[in-house]
């Protein structure tokens, strides 16, 4: 906001309403405070300014902002493969195959693009995680929890449906692998195999095309939704409190904070290359439906599941694993429901050790699905 | 970006260092900013496979169908083309149009040429002109196998 630029922003605040746009971007992470969409720019940017605030590019909540990083060099990388990406059995592996082998810096995108789906879905894993030993799922921070979630959910599929494309021996098995899962669950599975026209069997013709459709289009899609709703939420009822936390004020603030997001984008960056470089994806030969390639599992966020399915099956029918799987994963979106104690900073002891219980529980299945895979 | 907020009296000498660093943060966020931008657009660029895919392909048939030392005219495009297996993993694909008066040369499967039947010229395997009265070789075509599938291109 320097003398010369004046000039221009006037000029473009008699005709646009800046401070929409502006609040706009708040709710994708630029910055949290309500603003007064109806004043000019500066004198609703000073008024948010004046509010004592704490920075979410600090601390624990930055676990958030590697989200939307994330989230972001997703659509560009994505946006970019979009480009050469031919979605169908014949071409698709021949398609990235010219990217990885032709396309200018075409294997990096590919890389940085399988990379920041895995460390995403990490990284919302542990943001929930905090959330639930913070105890920032309380009244009146339902919401954040229950977007969180969601997102999570979203950010699962969307890798799910990406690994697909591909299309080489080791997507094709684990794509197989993952939908044996999804169809056991009662449905959910049955929604999910009407989307993609598949059964539990196989991968259908039709399967490419529909996830193509939906890792391009409904899930960026809902991803997109669920950080507007969360930074929506966060504007109405603050950012999460934590003990010793100091509030700031005024333009150092913003300017601190801005600095704060530069340097954190910085480091999402450089860890996204390395490990695009050093730990790269491994690209196999085409896939063959009639060629089970062994020893493919499904991917490691389903393996607790995979592994559950697995050992459960010697009592269980599948259809009752099933519900207790969605039973599970609803609970774990509805859980501001379940736990409404009165408001107090982290989460009560029954809540915890039962979240203890289920990350345990979680991992110990994590390991088991591993082996038997 | 400048941590000017962090010190309140900084001493004078370290100022240069401060105004330094600013720079140094600056230039490497801008070659950063110039770095990506550059594999950007070398990934938007097309690649070399691209282009000749644009190019008109057109399918003769499988390999299996056309024995060594045969020939097959193409009905495609402008004009014919004959497609001869010379080889094993050896395919020529030339002009079927004299480059006379425009008649269509025929294969001599014996002699392994292509015959003008309006002025007796002939053409070997190259294109070039053997005898007679042509000006110029025949114009010869990429000829291509993939997958059992052979693929001349336009």
């Amino acid at each position: 906001m320097n003398g010369e630029r004046t000039g221009i922003l006037e000029w473009l605040s008699r005709r646009l309403n800046l401070t929409e746009i502006f609040s706009l971007l708040t709710s994708f992470g630029l910055f949290y405070a309500e603003v007064d969409n109806r004043k000019p720019l500066r004198e609703a940017l000073g008024e948010a300014l004046g509010r004592p605030s704490q920075s979410y590019a600090r601390g624990p909540r930055i676990l958030g902002l590697i989200v939307v990083v994330l989230i972001a060099v997703e659509i560009l990388t994505g946006g970019l493969l979009a480009l050469y990406y031919l979605p169908t059995p014949e071409s698709a592996h021949a398609s990235v195959s010219t990217i990885m082998r032709h396309v200018g810096f075409g294997w990096f995108v590919h890389q940085v693009h399988f990379w920041g789906a895995q460390l995403l879905v990490a990284v919302l894993i542990l943001r929930l995680i905090r959330f639930l030993v913070q105890g920032v799922y309380r009244a009146p921070r339902e919401l954040v929890w229950v977007c969180g979630a969601l997102l999570l959910l979203v950010c699962f599929h969307a890798d799910l449906t990406g690994r697909i494309l591909p299309w080489t021996s080791g997507a094709y098995w684990s794509g197989v692998r993952a939908l044996e899962i999804i169809a056991a669950v009662p449905l959910y599975g049955d929604v999910g195999m009407f989307l993609i026209g598949g059964d539990q069997a196989s991968i259908s013709e039709l399967t490419l095309i529909r996830s193509y459709i939906l890792h391009i289009g409904l899930f960026p899609a809902l991803a997109v939704l669920f950080i507007y709703l969360h930074f929506s939420t966060v504007r109405r009822v603050g950012l999460s409190e934590i003990a010793g936390e100091v509030k700031e004020v005024g333009s150092d603030f913003l300017r601190n904070h801005l600095a704060n997001l530069a340097i954190l984008l910085v480091l999402v960056i450089g860890v996204l290359v390395t490990l695009a470089v050093l730990v790269p994806t491994p690209f196999l030969e085409e896939a063959d439906p009639f060629s089970t390639v062994p020893g493919v599992g499904p991917p490691w966020y389903l393996l607790a599941p995979f592994g559950f399915l697995e050992l459960s099956s010697a009592v269980l029918p599948s259809w009752a694993a099933g519900t207790v799987l969605l039973l599970v994963f609803s609970a774990f979106v509805v859980l501001p429901l379940l736990d409404r104690t009165r408001p107090r900073r982290g989460a009560g002891p029954l809540t915890l050790g039962l979240a203890v219980v289920a990350v345990v529980v979680w991992i110990l299945f994590t390991f088991y699905g591993a082996r038997v895979a | 970006m400048n941590e000017a907020s962090d010190s309140d009296a900084p001493e004078p000498a370290a100022l240069p260092r401060r105004r330094f660093l600013n720079w140094l943060v600056r230039g490497f966020l801008a070659l950063w900013g110039v770095g990506f931008a550059w594999m950007i657009g070398a990934f938007v660029r097309a690649p070399r496979a691209a282009r000749s895919l644009a190019e008109r392909v057109i399918k003769v048939g499988t390999l299996e169908s056309l024995p060594v030392g045969q020939a097959r005219l193409v009905h495609h495009g402008k004009e014919p083309l004959w497609v001869v297996r010379v080889g094993e993993d050896t395919l020529v694909g030339l002009s079927a149009v004299c480059t006379h008066m425009r008649c269509i040369v025929t294969w001599d499967g014996d002699q392994q040429i292509l015959n003008c039947p309006c002025h007796d010229g002939s053409f070997d395997l190259n294109g070039n002109v053997l005898h007679g009265l042509p000006p110029r070789p025949l114009k010869r075509f990429k000829v291509e196998t993939q997958l059992g599938q052979i693929y001349v291109h336009l």
